[in-house]
C-alpha cells in the first residue's frame, strides 16, 4: 500500500486518499485521478516554448508507481487526460499503456479532451460523458451538470484544481492543493505535474484534506 | 569653420533671435570631425538642436548646390527615445528646422502607437529622420529585408539615455546598435543624458565594448539653474500620521502654492496617488474645476496630449502627474513644482525641480510634501542634497540578461535569419554581453533550437531551425506571437477603458477591473465612472455622479532609497540627536523623535537599533539599518535565514526604507543569533542563496524574464481564447525548471537579478560591514514605536521558514467561508 495514505469514508465507501493526488477505492480496485494534462509540455514545446519535457515522463511514472503499489484493475480519469491537440506525447502515453494489458482505463471527457476518437481507441480507453459507479456519479466539471435536482448519486469531479489558503499566527499563510468533499460532491486535486491550482473557500461542514508534500492532513483536525 | 552648412544653421539661429550655446557648437564640431560621444544636458536646454544641426550641416556641405532639391534620400538619422510621448515633440522640432531651411527632408515617428497604415507607408519610403523607441527598432529588425531600411543611415542619437541605461530596454538598444554598426561601419553614435554619477560608463555602454575612447567625447552643457527647495510642514506634528503614503492631510497647504504660481506641476509617486490628489483638490476647491488636470502613463494619448497642449498654452493652473511628466519638452508657464512623498533619490528630485522656472535667470522652485512624519527627515536630507550638490546617483547598466538576448535572436530569426558564429562576435561587442562565453552562447542556441534538451523520439520542439547555416524561424504562429511580444518588457495585462459611445480614456490592469462588478464605480482619469460591461479586453463605462468610488491601484515596483539618500538620512538622524540641526523639518519632527527616544531609542549614525515587541500577532523584531528597501529585502532574508538555522521557525517579513521586521508565532532567539555573528558578511552569497530558495523573491523576478524570453504569452488583443492552451503562470514555469532543469540559464538569471539588482549585493555587503563596526542596541519595547509602526502595517510580506511543511500546517487554520 502507499505510505501516508489517508483513509476517508464517503457514502460508506472507504477511500484511500493518496499524497500523489489520487484516490484509491479499494473495494472496487479502482484508482481515481483527475486533470492529468498529458501532452501539456509537448504542446508548449511544439509551439516554441521550452518547457522541460520530463514533465510528461514523470506524470506517467507517478501513475505507474501508484498502479504497482495498489491492486488497481480500473483506472478512472475524471477529465482532462490530454491537454490539447494531438502531439507525440500522446504516443508516449499509448506506449506506456501497452505495459498494462489487464488494466481497464476509463475517461470521463473533460473540456481539454479534444482528441479524435481513434486516438482514444489506440489507447484502449473507454469514453464517458458522465459515468456512474454506484453510489457515485463521476463527471469532469460539476458546474456543467444540468440543474437537475434529480442527481441522486454523490458526485465526484475534477476540473478546478482545488487548493486552500491556510493562515496562522504571525501573519503566516500558505496555499496547498487539497481533496474537497461537501455533502453532495467531491473534487479531486489535479494529478498533472505542470498544472496550477485554484483557491476554494470551504464551508464548515465540508471535509478538506490538504496535501503537504508527502503527507495528507485533514484540515478539519488542524487547530480548529 | 564657416562652411556653407555652418552659415545656414547660424543664420537660422539668428532668425529665431537665438544665439547657439557654446556646448551646442562643441557638439557640432565633435560630430563633424567624425567623433561619437555623449552630451550631458538637462531637458529643455536645446539639446535637440545640438545633435540635429550637425546632421544638417553635414548634409548641406556634402550637397551644397542640390540640398534643396534632393528628396527621398533614405534614412539618414535614427533618433531613439525611451518614451513614445516624447516622439511627437521631437518630430515637430526637427521638422520645423528642415522646413525653415527648405530642405525637402521627411521626419517621421515609428513607435507602437502610430497607425498600421502609416507603418506601411514607412516601409515603402523611409523618411530621412526617424524617431523611434528601442522596441520599435527591434520590430523593424523583425521584418524581412530590414537591412534595406538602414542602407543610408549615417547617425543614431539615443535621447534620455540615462533613462534607458539601467533597464533592459537599454540592453535592447545596445543590441540594436550592434546590428546597425555592423550594417553601417562608419555610423555616428551619440547619446544625450541628464546628469548622473557615471557618465563615462554611460558612454561606454552606448558605444559598445569594441569602441575606442580616442574617438569619443563627453560634452557637458553648462546651463545651471538656481534651485530653491522648501518643505510643506504640518502645523501639529503630533497629529500627523506615522505611516501612510497619500499626503492629502497637507493638501490645504498646497492650495495657496497653486494659487500663487502661474502654473504648478504636482508630482505623485504612483498613478493611484495622482488620481486621489486630483479628486481631493477638486473637493477642497471646486472652483479649480477646468483649470487643473491629471496626467499619468495609463491615460490615453489624446488625454495626455490635451493636457500637455493646455500646459504649453498656459491654460492650466496645475497638473497632478506622475513620472509621465519627468521627461520631455519644457512647459514654459510652469513656475512651481510640488513633490508629494519621497522621491527616493536626489537625481529624481532635482530632475523634477528642473521642470519649473524657464524664464531666463529665474529659479526652479520645488515644494516637498511629506506623506508621513518620518518623511520629514527625508525632506531635510533632500534639501541638503539639492542645495549642496551632493554626488548624484549612478544608473548601473544591466549585464548579460539572457532573456533579452533570446528575444533578440528570435527577432533576427523571424526576419532574415542569422549565422551564429558571425552574430556571436557582434553580440560580444556590446557592453552588456562582452563577457558572454562560448558555453553560455551554445546553451542559448540550444534553448532556441532544441528547447534546451537533447531530442528524444517524443519531442517535437520547434522554434528556430538551421537552414544551411542560417538560423531561422519559419512557423507563422511563432512569428506572429513574437512580433506581438517584442514590446512587452514587463507589463501586466492591461484592459482598455472606453465610454459606451467609444471615447477612449486609457488602460487599467486587468485584475483591478476583474475585482469590480457591473454597476460599481471607480475613479479613473480624474472622473468617477460606472462599469457598464466588459467585453474582451475593453471595459465600457459611463460617467457616474457619485464621488464614492474605488481608486485603482496599479502594480508597480516600489522604489528604494538610493545609497546617497540613505547615508544622508543617517547623518540627519545624527544631527537630530546631537541637536546641532538648523533644519526646520527636523525641528518640526522633534516631538515624534522624542516619543521614539522615550519608548525605545533614536538610532544614531554609528548604531544599529533592534526593537523586540510582543503583540497579539506574535513576536516582532524591528531592525533599523536605514539602507533603503532593496538592501533591507536582502538583509532581512539573510537575518531570517541565519536565525532559522538556530531553531525551526517561520517568519513573515516586512520592510521599508528605514528598517525591516521579522514576525513569528514563536519567540525569536535574537540574543543567541547576535552572539553568533548575525551580521557577518562571511558566506554571504551561500546564505543569501539558501534564503532565496525559501522565499518568493526569485520566483517573482522570473515573471519578467519569462515574458521577455517568450515563455509567457499574453494572447493576441481581442482573441485571447485562440492561445488558451498555451497559458501558464511564471510560477509554474519556475517550479518545473527548478525540478527538471535546475541549470537553466533563465532560472540562474532570476537569481542573479535578485542578487545584483534587487538585493544589490555590493550595497548589502557594505551595509553589513558597516553594521559589524557599529554598536548594536537591543531594546525591549512595550508597544510599536514611531519607527516600527509604518513597517508593521505593511501588508506586502516575504516569508521564510525552516520548519517542515507538516509542522507548519498543524498550527494553521483553514480559511472558512462565513457559515451560511
Amino acid at each position: 500500500m502507499i505510505p501516508n495514505a489517508q483513509a476517508c469514508n464517503i457514502q460508506h465507501q472507504r477511500f484511500w486518499l493518496l499524497p500523489q493526488k489520487a484516490i484509491y477505492w479499494q473495494k472496487r480496485k479502482t484508482l481515481l485521478v483527475a486533470d492529468l494534462h498529458i501532452g501539456k509540455s509537448g504542446h508548449f514545446r511544439k509551439n516554441g516554448i521550452a518547457v522541460p519535457k520530463e514533465v510528461n515522463q514523470s506524470n506517467l511514472e507517478n501513475l505507474s508507481h501508484l498502479i504497482s503499489q495498489t491492486e488497481t484493475e480500473h483506472l478512472v480519469i475524471l477529465g482532462d487526460l490530454f491537454h490539447s491537440d494531438i502531439n507525440s506525447e500522446w504516443q508516449q502515453f499509448v506506449d506506456w499503456r501497452k505495459d498494462y494489458h489487464a488494466l481497464e482505463v476509463s475517461l470521463v471527457i473533460g473540456n481539454h479532451d479534444i482528441l479524435e476518437k481513434n486516438n482514444y481507441h489506440a489507447g484502449r480507453i473507454n469514453l464517458f460523458k458522465k459515468m456512474v459507479i454506484d453510489p457515485f456519479l463521476l463527471v469532469h466539471d460539476l458546474n456543467e451538470l444540468e440543474e437537475t435536482a434529480s442527481v441522486e448519486n454523490y458526485i465526484l469531479s475534477g476540473h478546478i484544481h482545488p487548493a486552500v489558503q491556510l493562515r496562522g499566527r504571525g501573519r503566516q499563510s500558505m496555499k496547498l492543493p487539497c481533496f474537497y468533499f461537501s455533502q453532495q460532491y467531491g473534487i479531486l486535486p489535479a494529478f498533472g505535474g505542470f498544472t496550477g491550482t485554484y483557491v476554494i473557500e470551504p464551508n464548515q461542514d465540508d471535509r478538506v484534506y490538504i496535501i503537504a508534500d508527502s503527507e495528507i492532513l485533514s484540515a478539519n483536525n488542524i487547530n480548529n | 569653420m564657416s562652411s556653407k552648412g555652418h552659415q545656414k544653421i547660424e543664420h537660422w539661429f539668428t532668425e529665431q533671435g537665438w544665439e547657439p550655446f557654446d556646448y551646442q557648437r562643441q557638439v557640432w564640431e565633435a560630430y563633424l570631425s567624425g567623433k561619437n560621444g555623449l552630451l550631458n544636458a538637462p531637458t529643455g536646454s536645446g539639446k535637440t538642436y545640438a545633435l540635429w544641426m550637425p546632421v544638417l550641416i553635414n548634409w548641406i556641405n556634402e550637397h551644397p548646390e542640390t540640398y534643396k532639391e534632393l528628396a527621398d534620400n533614405g534614412l539618414q538619422l535614427l533618433w531613439i527615445t525611451p518614451l513614445r510621448a516624447l516622439a511627437r515633440d521631437i518630430e515637430q522640432a526637427l521638422q520645423q528646422v528642415v522646413d525653415d531651411l527648405e530642405i525637402p527632408w521627411q521626419v517621421a515617428r515609428r513607435t507602437g502607437d502610430i497607425s498600421s497604415h502609416k507603418k506601411q507607408k514607412l516601409k515603402e519610403q523611409m523618411p530621412e529622420a526617424l524617431i523611434t523607441t528601442p522596441e520599435s527598432l527591434h520590430i523593424m529588425m523583425a521584418q524581412e529585408g530590414y537591412p534595406g531600411y538602414f542602407e543610408n543611415l549615417d547617425s543614431v542619437v539615443a535621447d534620455e539615455w540615462h533613462e534607458l541605461l539601467g533597464s533592459k530596454r537599454g540592453t535592447q538598444t545596445e543590441l540594436g546598435l550592434s546590428r546597425l554598426k555592423h550594417l553601417r561601419p562608419h555610423l555616428n553614435i551619440w547619446g544625450i543624458s541628464a546628469t548622473i554619477g557615471n557618465l563615462q560608463e554611460a558612454q561606454d555602454v552606448l558605444l559598445g565594448a569594441d569602441a575606442s575612447n580616442e574617438n569619443a567625447e563627453i560634452i557637458k552643457a553648462d546651463v545651471e539653474k538656481k534651485l530653491e527647495a522648501r518643505s510643506v510642514l504640518p502645523d501639529d506634528v503630533e497629529k500627523f500620521p506615522w505611516s501612510g503614503h497619500l499626503g492629502t492631510k497637507l493638501l490645504p497647504k498646497v492650495l495657496p502654492i497653486i494659487e500663487e504660481s502661474r502654473s504648478t506641476l504636482i508630482f505623485c509617486n504612483t498613478r493611484s496617488q495622482s488620481e486621489i490628489w486630483f479628486q481631493r483638490l477638486l473637493e477642497a476647491k471646486p472652483e479649480l474645476a477646468g483649470t487643473i488636470a491629471l496626467h499619468h502613463g495609463s491615460l490615453s494619448k489624446e488625454i495626455r496630449r490635451w493636457v500637455e497642449q493646455s500646459l504649453h498654452e498656459g491654460k492650466l493652473k496645475a497638473v497632478v502627474c506622475t513620472s509621465s511628466l519627468d521627461l520631455g519638452v519644457d512647459f514654459a508657464p510652469v513656475e512651481t513644482v510640488v513633490q508629494v512623498g519621497s522621491p527616493k533619490g536626489v537625481a529624481r528630485f532635482l530632475q523634477r525641480a528642473g521642470r519649473s522656472g524657464h524664464q531666463p535667470g529665474s529659479t526652479s522652485t520645488i515644494h516637498f510634501v511629506p506623506t508621513n512624519a518620518l518623511e520629514l527627515i527625508e525632506a531635510a536630507a533632500l534639501k541638503t542634497a539639492a542645495t549642496q550638490k551632493i554626488a548624484l546617483e549612478s544608473r548601473d547598466p544591466i549585464l548579460k540578461p539572457y532573456d533579452v538576448l533570446i528575444q533578440y535572436l528570435i527577432t533576427l530569426g523571424i526576419s532574415d535569419g542569422f549565422e551564429p558564429e558571425h552574430l556571436y562576435k557582434e553580440i560580444k561587442s556590446t557592453f552588456a554581453y562582452q563577457t558572454l562565453n562560448e558555453k553560455e552562447w551554445s546553451w542559448i542556441l540550444d534553448f532556441i533550437t532544441t528547447g534546451g534538451q537533447s531530442l528524444s523520439s517524443y519531442d517535437e520542439y520547434s522554434k528556430v531551425i538551421d537552414e544551411d547555416g542560417i538560423y531561422k524561424v519559419v512557423d507563422k504562429k511563432i512569428i506572429r506571437r513574437h512580433r506581438m511580444s517584442i514590446g512587452t518588457i514587463a507589463s501586466d495585462t492591461m484592459m482598455r477603458v472606453k465610454y459606451l459611445n467609444g471615447g477612449y480614456l486609457g488602460s487599467i490592469e486587468e485584475w483591478f477591473i476583474a475585482s469590480l462588478n457591473t454597476g460599481d464605480t471607480f475613479w479613473f482619469a480624474g472622473r468617477s465612472l460606472e462599469l457598464v460591461r466588459t467585453k474582451e479586453m475593453t471595459a465600457y463605462v459611463r460617467r457616474a455622479n457619485t464621488s464614492k468610488a474605488k481608486v485603482p491601484s496599479w502594480m508597480g515596483g516600489r522604489m528604494s532609497l538610493s545609497s546617497n539618500m540613505s547615508a544622508l538620512l543617517r547623518h540627519k538622524m545624527h544631527e537630530a540627536i546631537e541637536g546641532s540641526t538648523d533644519d526646520i523639518e527636523l525641528k518640526t519632527i522633534q516631538p515624534i523623535l522624542d516619543v521614539q527616544a522615550d519608548w525605545s531609542t533614536l538610532p544614531d549614525e554609528d548604531e544599529l537599533v533592534i526593537e523586540k515587541t510582543i503583540s497579539d500577532e506574535g513576536h516582532h523584531l524591528f531592525f533599523y539599518p536605514f539602507e533603503g528597501r532593496y538592501v533591507h529585502e536582502g538583509m532581512s532574508a539573510l537575518v531570517a535565514y541565519r536565525i532559522s538555522q538556530l531553531t525551526p521557525i517561520t517568519f513573515s517579513i516586512a520592510m521599508n526604507d528605514y528598517g525591516f521586521e521579522l514576525l513569528s508565532d514563536k519567540e525569536i532567539p535574537i540574543e543567541e543569533a547576535l552572539e553568533n555573528d548575525l551580521f557577518s558578511d562571511a558566506n554571504l552569497i551561500e546564505d543569501i542563496f539558501s534564503s532565496l530558495n525559501d522565499t518568493e523573491l526569485a520566483k517573482r523576478r522570473f515573471r519578467g524574464i519569462c515574458q521577455i524570453a517568450g515563455l509567457i504569452f499574453q494572447g493576441f488583443p481581442g482573441q485571447k481564447k485562440a492561445s488558451r492552451h498555451l497559458q501558464s503562470s511564471s510560477g509554474l514555469f519556475f517550479d518545473v525548471f527548478d525540478q527538471y532543469e535546475p541549470d537553466n540559464l533563465l532560472l540562474q538569471q532570476a537569481y542573479d537579478e535578485v542578487l545584483s539588482y534587487q538585493l544589490d549585493e555590493v550595497r548589502l555587503r557594505k551595509a553589513l560591514r558597516r553594521i559589524q563596526s557599529q554598536q548594536i542596541t537591543l531594546k525591549q519595547t512595550e508597544r510599536f514605536t514611531p519607527f516600527a509602526f509604518p513597517i508593521m502595517v505593511d501588508r506586502l510580506r516575504e516569508r521564510l521558514s525552516s520548519e517542515s511543511l507538516v509542522d507548519r500546517v498543524q498550527r494553521m487554520q483553514l480559511q472558512l467561508e462565513e457559515h451560511v
